[in-house]
């Protein structure tokens, strides 16, 4: 993890492909964890933490393997694109996921919880920029 | 859905916030190279591990309680804490941009919530 670079760096179209990745790979990290614990259902009350490892379902680490790619993902794109921008774009998993989650989980969106999500997703763009200046400052 | 779930939830994103506030602190650090900041920084960068190990698991329980097309939004309360919560604690002025934000975010949260 190194510091940032000079914007002398940049790519190509690099930084929107980016964007587009680790949006992917983030919404494909929530089904794969989805799918997953939905698989272990009571993983807690049947066995000891020892045993875990090998009763998680594939599918755990299947989600947490696209939580890292979506990481590093991010990681590259900061590098190049202003935080302000990345975060913006970036949030449209809030999109990609429940948009997955009807086709690979067969959850079904109603009406009202669209409308919801539209809102939230609203939302974080108002704060964006409040978002991005603090996350400079921390 | 219970209030215990909305606690959990709340917790949970709390815990993220507070993990990725820790490990950028200990990114930060980096960039001065004194000899000393090598354990200066393994303390933040082992608080920020734990926090985010204690946010996986908890993000792993409530997905197996709900659907993920209704948990997921939720994720927006992370931006939220850490605009708003930084903001109050850097004592920054509150512009009315921020405060629409947050209105908008809990207004969509609390449609979401009852979606179900």
């Amino acid at each position: 993890m190194t510091p940032i670079q000079s914007p002398a760096s940049v790519k190509g179209a690099l930084p929107y492909w980016g964007v587009l990745c680790c949006a992917l790979f983030v919404t494909a990290s929530v089904v794969c964890l989805k799918k997953g614990v939905d698989n272990t259902q009571n993983l807690l009350n049947t066995v000891s933490w020892l045993e875990m490892p090998a009763v998680v379902s594939g599918w755990v680490w299947a989600g947490i393997l696209c939580f890292i790619i979506s990481f590093v993902f991010w990681l590259k794109v900061l590098k190049v694109l202003p935080l302000n921008i990345a975060f913006n774009l970036v949030n449209i998993e809030h999109v990609f996921v429940p948009l997955a989650s009807y086709l690979f989980l067969g959850e079904m969106i109603s009406p009202m919880r669209a409308i919801g999500i539209a809102i939230v997703l609203l939302g974080v763009w108002v704060i964006a920029e409040a978002y991005c200046r603090i996350e400079e400052r921390v | 859905m219970t209030s215990g779930f909305f606690v959990l939830v709340i917790l949970s994103q709390a815990l993220m916030v507070g993990g990725q506030i820790f490990l950028k602190h200990a990114l930060n650090s980096t960039v001065d190279g004194s000899e000393t900041s090598t354990w200066k920084r393994a303390a933040p960068f082992a608080y920020g591990l734990g926090l985010m190990t204690l946010w996986f698991f908890l993000w792993l329980e409530l997905l197996s309680q709900v659907e993920l097309s209704y948990l997921y939004p939720f994720d927006a309360l992370g931006p939220l804490f850490m605009a708003f919560g930084a903001s109050m604690m850097l004592k920054e002025k509150m512009t009315p941009r921020l405060w629409y934000g947050v209105l908008l975010i809990v207004v969509g949260l609390l449609i979401v919530g009852a979606s179900q």
